[in-house]
């Protein structure tokens, strides 16, 4: 629930562009394209919300709609991602803040990056490597400065306590001050990481908007939650109001020298989250008024589908980060069993998924975890068909020894659509020989599905994911890595309780091997293996995110390798 | 009377303690564990924990609603951690007296999330009641007038089933017929009264008629029953004897004795209303105390909830209070002891 | 018009003409048109509903099987008109699944009548034995349960039934070991039932209290029966109009809270449908596929409407005088 959509980076640094399968898996009927128009400045653009906002302190944000929309409007980042002129560009990491993507030395440990001169606050003062320095040591605060990414604690060269968190507390205790002050250094311009292991695209880390500057004497702690302080185009006008939202105008103390990637067309952008999914959906495809200036970060919900195709012209369907699956739970008496695990993969039955979601259009079937954007992507096939095989399945369930119906219960996270999804499926599964009860709930979905009293409760439960990274080493360990996610508290993200002794030794080769493409394609066996050798994890679908933007709305480009949305950075709107 | 005011303000005071304790011990030391409603993906115990102890859920519960209620009187101060204070006051929110409390996924005091929505709630509710007083009375007088012939069994027929088409189903069809596909009327969304009255108006003409249609159809009912009662009184004959205007003698006599229970019963609804119309609001998404308070619901944002809780309880027993007391004024019949 | 009222019935003025209150009650029923209409509807809608688990059994209807074929293109909308409707689906299909919208309504009316009733019953057995109680008790007894009612009536139903809602399943999944369908059931009846018992009581205690200083009361007591004999064998015949009535009139009351909280996201949980849960899903279809939510919502609204035309009929019948309190 809370991090409803994940930052996805599906393009690659050097080299790794779109796979094949990725090009066959988003299409577009945009038409902007074609029929693009000047750009002009001024206007106004309305963002049409229905999903709150729950963060907008750079070092707290992790869902990928605000990273994109803060890194564009307000939060400058020392590298970005250029901005696209398709749904299916690729773009490209450059330095935004930085001169460029970074040096970087010392076989992959360090990382240093020179600020371009003439980057100014909103209050004209200059933005300056301490401030980057001290937005980063912000992470390290976890106890006010909650909900952001830890790559900052992961990477960082800082020592870590005997209980396993880092010995710098952040920059409100300031115990340990001196460790990060060691690791993170600050010469004239220029910032430099020392690391505490190699990470070759540390600067594609830096992207986020984790890794931006903040200004220590603006810093509230908790209170500085929705108090934007801008470096880029536009700031805030008035107050942030949670729930409702806020009104951009321009920053002009922001030098569009300095940026290559900002066009910053309209004058004013209103940022409405005070909206249902169906109005909201009702009124873009409606177009009237002020509307027609007005875009979304919302997608369409599945019952508004039906009638996005009357927005001609308006409308882009991409691919999404995100691949939907369900795990067997391992400390279930009924899924400890292969043949068990094995026949409710067979029995499963994802063209009910897709139906249910609403068609082949926004989804398709997958047997891999690893989303078909990434080059890891292994491509495993389908068990038996997109249909499954219910009878090869209550086969294999009488030959293994069970007394059918096998009696399972399975979790998944409650919405409208997803009762009609488990319903498809479940008829599956029953079909299958087991007999599935189902159990939907919203509330605190993944904290509950990890939870120790769900091992005893579940046979298997939904989840989704998708890559923080255009590498499949942030999808295979942080979800079947037994060592960093099982303690005594729950399953952490490896929500089945999958412990094998033999799948963490390969993960550990795989992160050792030095060649980029060798160790993708790495990843993609380790993906294989979980779907079809040990049973561990039942790769469902992969969705695609449906949009549509007002008729006034020019170069609403759907940046689907940066976060999946529609990028600010070239948004203008006709003067009428 | 004095007196009876003053034990009645006196026991809406206990009702209100009573009301927030039992919420309190039913959310916060219920079975499940309030601490795992804040967290979510990527939880780890330290996460949880610390959490626990922000939020002050590792205190036991009576320690937690002393706070609760030490806020209301004196204010609180967020987080609730000395340490903190000491080294960095700024970034202390401080939530002055009446404080309801933090809602943590905002970030906001619930005073501040209460000064947002209470404008919305406030104009809904005071718009429909302006409808559904003027169809419900009027309709009833006509109906009762007309007693058994057709304008009558029109109105009630017509009351009988507003009363019975559920809220969601009215709002939802006004919103899909009237305001998207035909753009006889804006999608309603909420704009401040001050901003621009016409603006407001339009847009909130859809929820005040969906609310409207529920309420009218009662009133039309209460009134019609009330208006037939008091027509057949000895005095309203002893008036029509005297030669009197039959309209006179409907507004001057008939209407005035009916008024005494009606006015009862709109100040009973209006208060509750005050509180939040959740379905309306919901349908609308027009952001209300209503919408605020199943917006908690769905995040198990339990301090919102609670406040909420209260909010809305407050204005069902001051209202109370309020008709009981006003029938001391109007009616003198009426003998207030405690 | 010379109408006789109930208490100048059971006064046996009535009884010189010879006639029961029973007889006077049906007369009058059959005289209102309105309500035997509305009595009929309502009598069909419940036997649907009591046969409909049969006919799932026998094929004749079938809420759960998809036929995904019905249903196509954008959003998987069903592909006929109208909803799909057809002869094999009356009243077309249900998008995203196929499932037949006739049948998901048929049995919805069943698991929707089933809850209502059991809360109907949980109110009224609470109010009745709380306001017999607070009425012949009298004293303390009467002023401590006058203190709850005011207390229950105080607190926010819609807003505590949706916060219990969460918190209370999920206990009442592991303490009654059931799923979430069977739990969220058992909830909705508690609480329903819970929030519908005070205003009864009131009724109850007002009826006890005029009752009580009846000779036949007084007779019982002076013949030395024991409180409970007199609470329960001689007062409670006295009370089955008031207790009929009410209990008509919050039928349709449960049967429109479940929808509402249905639409809120709350309440009987999915699979199983309800009213609640098939229009939380139809809903969102109101410009989408419009057949998918009208005909859900049309049916709700009969279910209300005709049985607030029966608990109309019935107060009218019984007593007059009670639509001016």
């Amino acid at each position: 629930m809370k991090r409803r959509t994940f930052v996805a980076g599906v393009a690659g640094t050097a080299g790794l562009a779109l796979s094949a399968a990725a090009c066959s898996s988003s299409t577009t009927t945009s038409s902007s394209s074609s029929s693009a128009p000047a750009a002009v400045k001024g206007g106004t653009l309305n963002i049409l919300m229905s999903t709150q906002t729950e963060h907008w302190d750079p070092q707290r944000v992790y869902v990928g709609v605000n990273i994109e929309a803060g890194n564009r409007l307000f939060t400058r980042t020392l590298t970005t991602w250029t901005a696209t002129t398709s749904d299916t560009e690729v773009p490209k990491l450059v330095g935004d803040m930085a001169t460029d993507t970074g040096t970087v030395s010392n076989g992959g440990k360090t990382w240093a990056f020179t600020l371009k001169d003439g980057l100014k606050w909103q209050d004209g003062t200059p933005v300056t490597a301490d401030d980057v320095k001290y937005g980063i040591s912000r992470t390290f605060a976890v106890d006010v400065i909650t909900g952001g990414p830890n790559y900052a604690i992961a990477f960082l060269d800082v020592p870590s306590d005997a209980d396993g968190s880092s010995s710098y507390k952040g920059p409100y205790a300031k115990t340990g001050q001196a460790l990060y002050d060691k690791a993170v250094t600050v010469s004239g311009n220029t910032i430099t990481f020392n690391l505490k292991q190699v990470v070759n695209d540390f600067n594609n880390t830096v992207t986020m908007t984790a890794f931006a500057p903040f200004k220590a004497a603006k810093d509230l702690g908790d209170k500085s939650n929705y108090a934007i302080f801008s470096s880029g185009p536009y700031k805030l006008q008035g107050d942030w109001t949670a729930e409702k939202g806020g009104t951009f105008v321009r920053n002009d103390s922001w030098d569009p020298a300095t940026d290559t990637i900002r066009k910053a067309y309209p004058d004013k952008i209103v940022w409405d989250e005070s909206l249902t999914p169906e109005t909201l959906y009702a009124r873009l495809i409606a177009d009237q008024g002020n509307d027609k200036n007005a875009i979304t970060y919302d997608q369409a919900p599945t019952a508004a589908l039906g009638n996005v195709s009357s927005a001609t012209g308006r409308t882009s369907i991409v691919a999404s980060p995100y691949t939907r699956y369900l795990v067997p739970n391992f400390k279930s008496k009924v899924m400890s069993n292969d043949k068990a695990r094995q026949a409710l993969a067979l029995a499963t039955d994802r063209s009910a998924y897709v139906t249910a979601v609403g068609g082949p259009t926004v989804a398709q079937p997958t047997n891999s975890v690893i989303n078909p954007a990434l080059p890891a992507f292994p491509n495993t096939p389908l068990p038996a068909g997109d249909k499954g095989d219910p009878v090869k399945a209550k086969q294999m369930l009488q030959d293994a020894g069970f007394t059918l119906p096998v009696k399972i219960t399975v979790a998944y996270r409650k919405s409208d659509t997803y009762d009609k999804v488990f319903a498809g499926l479940k008829a599956g599964w029953d079909a299958g020989g087991f007999d599935t009860q189902l159990d939907g709930f919203s509330a605190n979905y993944y904290a509950t599905i990890q939870s120790v009293a769900s091992a005893s409760k579940y046979d298997a439960m939904w989840a989704g994911w998708g890559a923080d990274y255009p590498s499949a080493s942030t999808d295979i360990p942080p979800l079947f890595d037994s060592r960093i996610n099982i303690t005594s508290g729950g399953a952490g993200q490896d929500y089945g309780w999958f412990d094998n002794a033999d799948f963490n030794k390969e993960i550990d080769a795989t992160v050792l091997i030095a060649d980029q493409a060798a160790r993708e394609k790495a990843w993609g066996t380790l993906d294989t293996e979980l779907a079809t050798k040990y049973y561990a994890v039942i790769p469902l679908i992969v969705d695609k995110f449906v949009f549509v933007h007002g008729s006034k709305v020019v170069g609403a480009f759907v940046n689907g390798a940066y976060t999946g949305y529609y990028d600010p950075a070239t948004i203008s709107v006709k003067a009428s | 009377m004095f007196y009876y005011i003053v034990r009645r303000v006196l026991s809406v005071v206990i009702m209100l303690f009573l009301i927030t304790g039992t919420t309190f011990l039913l959310f916060f030391a219920g079975p499940s564990d309030p601490a795992r409603y804040t967290c979510a993906r990527n939880c780890t115990t330290a996460i949880l924990e610390g959490n626990r102890k922000a939020l002050g859920y590792d205190q036991p519960v009576y320690v937690q609603y002393g706070k609760f209620v030490e806020g209301l009187f004196v204010g609180r101060d967020f987080p609730d951690n000395a340490a903190l204070r000491a080294a960095h006051p700024e970034q202390i929110v401080h939530c002055p007296a009446p404080c309801m409390g933090y809602s943590p996924t905002t970030n906001q005091t619930i005073n501040a999330l209460v000064a947002t929505a209470w404008p919305v709630s406030l104009s809904i509710a005071i718009g429909a009641f302006v409808i559904w007083m003027i169809i419900g009375v009027g309709g009833g007088v006509i109906a009762a007038l007309k007693r058994g012939r057709w304008p009558d069994r029109l109105i009630v027929g017509s009351a009988l089933i507003g009363f019975s088409v559920p809220t969601f189903f009215i709002g939802l069809i006004l919103l899909t017929f009237p305001a998207i596909k035909w753009g006889w009327v804006p999608i309603p969304h909420y704009f401040p009264f001050t901003q621009n009255p016409l603006t407001w108006a339009s847009n909130l003409i859809l929820p005040w008629l969906t609310l409207a249609c529920i309420f009218a159809a009662s009133y039309i009912r209460l009134t019609r029953a009330y208006m037939i009662e008091t027509m057949s009184e000895d005095y309203i004959r002893t008036a029509m004897a005297k030669g009197q205007t039959k309209w006179r003698i409907i507004l001057r006599h008939g209407l005035r004795a009916a008024l005494t229970p009606i006015v009862t019963a709109a100040g009973l609804d209006l208060g509750g209303l005050l509180g939040g119309a959740i379905i309306t609001e919901s349908v609308f998404s027009m952001h209300g105390l209503g919408w605020t308070a199943i917006n908690a619901v769905i995040n198990m944002n339990l301090p919102v909830i609670v406040a909420m809780v209260l909010i809305v309880s407050a204005f069902i027993v001051i209202a109370n209070m309020l008709v009981d007391i006003a029938y001391g004024f109007i009616d003198p019949r009426v003998k207030l002891v405690g | 018009m010379a109408e006789t009222t109930l208490e100048e019935a059971r006064d046996g003025a009535v009884a010189i003409v010879g006639r029961t209150p029973w007889q006077i009650t049906r007369s009058r029923l059959l005289r209102d048109k309105v309500t035997l209409i509305a009595m009929g509807v309502a009598i069909l809608f419940v036997i649907l509903a009591a046969i409909a688990p049969l006919l799932t059994t026998w094929k004749l209807i079938d809420p759960y099987t998809s036929h995904t074929d019905l249903v196509g293109g954008l959003g998987s909308l069903p592909t006929g008109n109208l909803g799909g409707i057809s002869s094999t689906h009356w009243l077309g299909v249900e998008p995203g699944t196929g499932r037949d919208l006739f049948s998901r309504i048929v049995s919805g009316l069943t698991v929707s009548l089933l809850v209502s009733v059991c809360a109907a019953l949980v109110s009224v057995t609470l109010g009745t034995i709380i306001g017999i109680i607070s009425g012949t008790a009298g004293g303390r007894v009467d002023w401590l349960f006058s203190r709850v009612i005011d207390f229950v009536l105080s607190f926010p139903q819609t807003l505590m039934l949706i916060a219990l809602s969460t918190i209370v399943i999920d206990a009442l999944e592991s303490a009654l070991n059931v799923a979430r369908t069977p739990a969220s059931m058992v909830f909705m009846i508690i609480v329903m039932g819970f929030f519908g018992w005070p205003s009864f009581a009131r009724i109850i205690r007002g009826q006890v209290l005029s009752l009580k200083e009846r000779e036949f009361v007084e007779a019982a007591r002076s013949l030395g029966a024991g409180r409970m004999r007199i609470y329960f064998k001689e007062l409670l015949p006295h009370l089955w109009a008031p207790i009929l009535v009410y209990s008509t009139l919050i039928m349709p009351q449960n049967i429109a809270t479940e929808a509402a909280l249905g639409f809120l996201g709350v309440g009987i949980q999915a699979p199983t449908p309800s009213f609640g849960s098939i229009l939380n899903d139809s809903v969102h279809y109101a410009i989408a596929d419009p057949a998918y939510f009208i005909f859900p919502g049309v049916t709700l609204f009969l279910v209300v409407l005709a049985f607030n035309l029966v608990g109309d009929g019935f107060r009218d019948a019984l007593d007059p005088k009670a639509d001016r309190q």
